[in-house]
């Protein structure tokens, strides 16, 4: 939603707020987000659940990223078809509606599953906060066992077969969304 | 009462000065083809009248009503790019069906009627299935005909419909365009192809410097044309035909 605002004009204000969201969280690691979140914010009184912490981090980091391929892809859909839609009588909701948008969706899919990918790689980060994920339940299991190798190798496996079935749903969606061309 | 009159539209962008005060009255059934050299304003003064570009001063009159802020000229005025600008992802009917039935709110089966019978007209009956990437240069122009003649507009502008087009496909396009002209559409049709707008055409004006040097008929302009830009330009054009 911020990636379709940010591609209209809008109030300077209303810009600013959105765009210094996009770029703080784009510009600045992710696990200094983490932390921020985690252990910054109690100092100011908001204390917040470590799942909690990183499930709005990663939220919001993510949704940085793929705000710009959202507002990348509605910007790449060509003047003429918002000119043609605007001749033929469609107002500003129907051209992002039925013209735009699904214009812009083909263009979005292959950088947006690319994000999803990233995104489940990047839950390992949370092993950072005090949060039981598959990293860390992975480091736990080590700590225990002292077998690494299987344990890292299972781990690598189990993390391939989440990000590789996005890029399978992903050639099935751009199939679909590509059908006209 | 002209349908559509324009009167000292100017229209800049920065320093240069494209419309230097146009006026012009199109009577309905008129067949207005606009020619001059690149640059001399003719798309600007056709995105004008579409409501593309807002004029800096100056008035446009459709029926003797302001049309271009109130929303009053939605649906009245067509347009022909010369890139098309068909829905890709609609196939050849739907681009006729979408606008009828998201704008007009008409029932789906009425809407699928008239994409039939506009498909047949512009000779597509067979291409009704097919996404607009799988037809020629041809055929998407006569598709974007059709698409804009399902909103029945009083006046379609034509903005180089066939520049882009190799000529075999603008003599299909321009057949269209004749057909339609037999049928009384109101049209404007900014073109370089003066043999083939010749011999329909009930206007022509010549447009140099953002500003209407000749307005007459074919005769006038390509016969006995007294005006030096004008001539000089035919020549040009002759030239270039060659």
């Amino acid at each position: 939603m911020v990636g379709a605002l940010r591609s209209h004009k809008l109030p300077k204000i209303i810009s600013f707020i959105l765009g210094f969201y996009v770029e703080f969280f784009r510009c600045t690691p992710l696990i200094v987000q983490l932390f921020f979140v985690y252990y910054g914010m109690p100092t100011i009184g908001v204390k917040i659940d470590p799942v909690f912490a990183s499930i709005v981090t990663m939220g919001l980091n993510s949704g940085a990223y793929m705000s710009e391929n959202v507002r990348g892809s509605i910007l790449s859909v060509d003047k003429g078809q918002y000119e043609a839609a605007k001749l033929l009588g469609f107002n500003s909701f129907q051209v992002n509606r039925y013209i735009v948008l699904p214009q812009a969706i083909r263009v979005a899919i292959p950088a947006f599953m690319n994000g999803f990918s990233t995104m489940i790689k990047e839950t390992s980060m949370a092993s950072v906060l005090p949060v039981i994920e598959l990293t860390k339940l992975g480091n736990q299991i080590y700590a225990k066992t002292y077998h690494p190798f299987e344990i890292y190798i299972s781990l690598g496996v189990l993390y391939f077969v989440m990000t590789y079935s996005m890029t399978f749903v992903a050639r099935k969606l751009e199939r679909k969304a590509t059908k006209w061309q | 009462m002209a349908m559509i009159d324009i009167k000292d539209l100017k229209k800049s962008f920065g320093s240069n000065h494209v419309l230097n005060g146009v006026n012009l009255s199109v009577n309905r059934g008129d067949i207005v083809a606009i020619i001059g050299s690149s640059g001399s304003g003719k798309s600007t003064l056709v995105r004008c009248i579409a409501g593309l570009e807002k004029p800096d001063t100056g008035q446009i009159l459709l029926n003797g009503e302001e049309y271009l802020d109130d929303g009053k000229g939605v649906g009245k005025i067509g347009m022909v790019f010369q890139n098309f600008n068909l829905f890709p992802h609609y196939t050849a009917r739907e681009n006729i069906t979408k606008p009828l039935t998201i704008v007009k709110k008409m029932e789906a089966s009425a809407a699928d009627e008239i994409a039939e019978k506009l498909l047949r007209k512009v000779k597509l009956e067979n291409a009704a299935n097919q996404y607009p990437a799988t037809l020629s240069g041809g055929q998407k122009q006569r598709l974007a005909i059709a698409r804009s003649l399902a909103m029945e507009p009083e006046i379609i502008v034509f903005d180089e419909p066939t520049s882009s087009l190799d000529p075999s496909l603008a003599h299909e396009v321009f057949q269209t365009i004749k057909e339609l002209a037999a049928e009384g559409q109101t049209m404007l049709i900014v073109t370089h192809q003066i043999n083939a707008i010749k011999n329909f055409a009930t206007r022509v004006v010549f447009l140099n410097d953002g500003i209407i040097e000749v307005d007459g008929t074919c005769g006038e302009v390509f016969e006995n044309p007294t005006n030096e830009n004008l001539k000089d330009f035919l020549q040009m054009v002759e030239f270039d035909d060659l």
